[in-house]
């Protein structure tokens, strides 16, 4: 079913939804560049697959809702594996603190699953020269900033332990104190964790952090 | 080897500044990471950049050996040359750092 090409861009499929699969295999089945060597429906045959194949770009979904497995955890293993392929994101959720996740964990690229079959073809073709290829709507990205997902943001150890003694009822001057910080620090930790959950004040940063299991 | 990351919320590819603040924004990310290339013995180094209508939050955290924030850190991070900087700008820069738990140096810059 999935000759050799060796002179070809190869590439990976890694989705549960078995309709999708088709349709990429379907609209690269002539392609002179690129050709689909392999697809899984989970992450575990997924990476098995990845590291007996060598694939050049992995086309990696994000929610695995059969497996319960999350793309986020998948590129991890991937980027463990001793030759790690290139790794675009295919997915309909278009959140921030997934994207700057994804950034971190060594995602090639990005692309939302309403593209075209061209702009999916020109993305691998960019990400195998060696491009980084993020592209959604930020301000959308933005907006659902709060909508978590599978994936809850970023925060350094630093920012996690403030918000926890804040939860505890200290104020910023007694928690600069007990860090042995300057207030001006707590506050630059805070205001940049208050942006990155998308919370206005202090309140309701201990309260989204809560929710969102970060504390 | 150091891998760097770069994180970014609120911006996208167009987003723009005015010259100076480019300039010197990225000259003061060159002496960072200059500065922790030198002495952090890091693995990781994140860029992250947080813009809103009127700021703009830059972080640099690394995972390198750090300091104690009690010792002299003005001489260890060229921060009087960082402070210059940002004394064009308007910014302002607070460090962050543990013996063995890397620093985090974020700096705020006006926009508006």
């Amino acid at each position: 079913m999935f000759p050799q090409h060796s002179a070809m861009i190869t590439i990976i499929i890694l989705d549960d939804h078995q309709l999708f699969i088709d349709g990429i295999v379907h609209s690269f089945s002539n392609d002179p560049e690129i050709a689909v060597t392999g697809f899984a429906l989970d992450g575990s045959s997924g990476l098995a697959m990845i590291g007996e194949k060598l694939p050049d770009v992995v086309l990696l979904d994000i929610d695995f809702s059969k497996t319960r497995e999350n793309g986020v955890d998948i590129l991890k293993s991937i980027r463990k594996l001793p030759q790690s392929p290139k790794v675009v994101v295919l997915t309909g959720h278009c959140e921030a603190s997934l994207i700057e996740q994804l950034q971190r964990e060594g995602a090639n690229g990005y692309r939302l699953k309403n593209i075209d079959m061209g702009e999916l073809r020109q993305t691998i073709l960019d990400v195998y020269s060696g491009e980084m290829v993020f592209k959604y709507d930020s301000k959308l990205a933005n907006e659902n900033r709060n909508l978590f997902f599978d994936t809850p943001p970023i925060l350094s150890d630093r920012a996690v332990e403030i918000i926890r003694l804040l939860s505890q009822g200290f104020i910023v001057k007694e928690i600069a104190h007990k860090l042995g910080i300057a207030e001006t620090t707590v506050n630059d930790h805070l205001e940049r964790t208050k942006r990155k959950l998308g919370a206005k004040n202090n309140a309701e940063l201990v309260y989204l952090a809560g929710k969102s299991g970060v504390i | 080897m150091l891998l760097v990351t770069f994180s970014k919320i609120g911006l996208d590819k167009d987003s723009r500044w005015d010259m100076v603040t480019e300039t010197e924004l990225f000259k003061v990310i060159q002496e960072l990471i200059a500065n922790i290339i030198k002495h952090a013995q890091a693995r990781n180094v994140l860029i992250e950049l947080i813009a809103d209508e009127n700021m703009l939050y830059l972080t640099v955290e690394d995972d390198g050996i750090g300091f104690d924030l009690a010792d002299n850190t003005r001489h260890r991070f060229g921060l009087n040359n960082i402070e210059a900087r940002l004394s064009i700008l308007g910014g302002t820069v607070s460090f962050d750092s543990q013996t063995d738990r890397g620093t985090t140096v974020m700096i705020n810059v006006p926009t508006a």
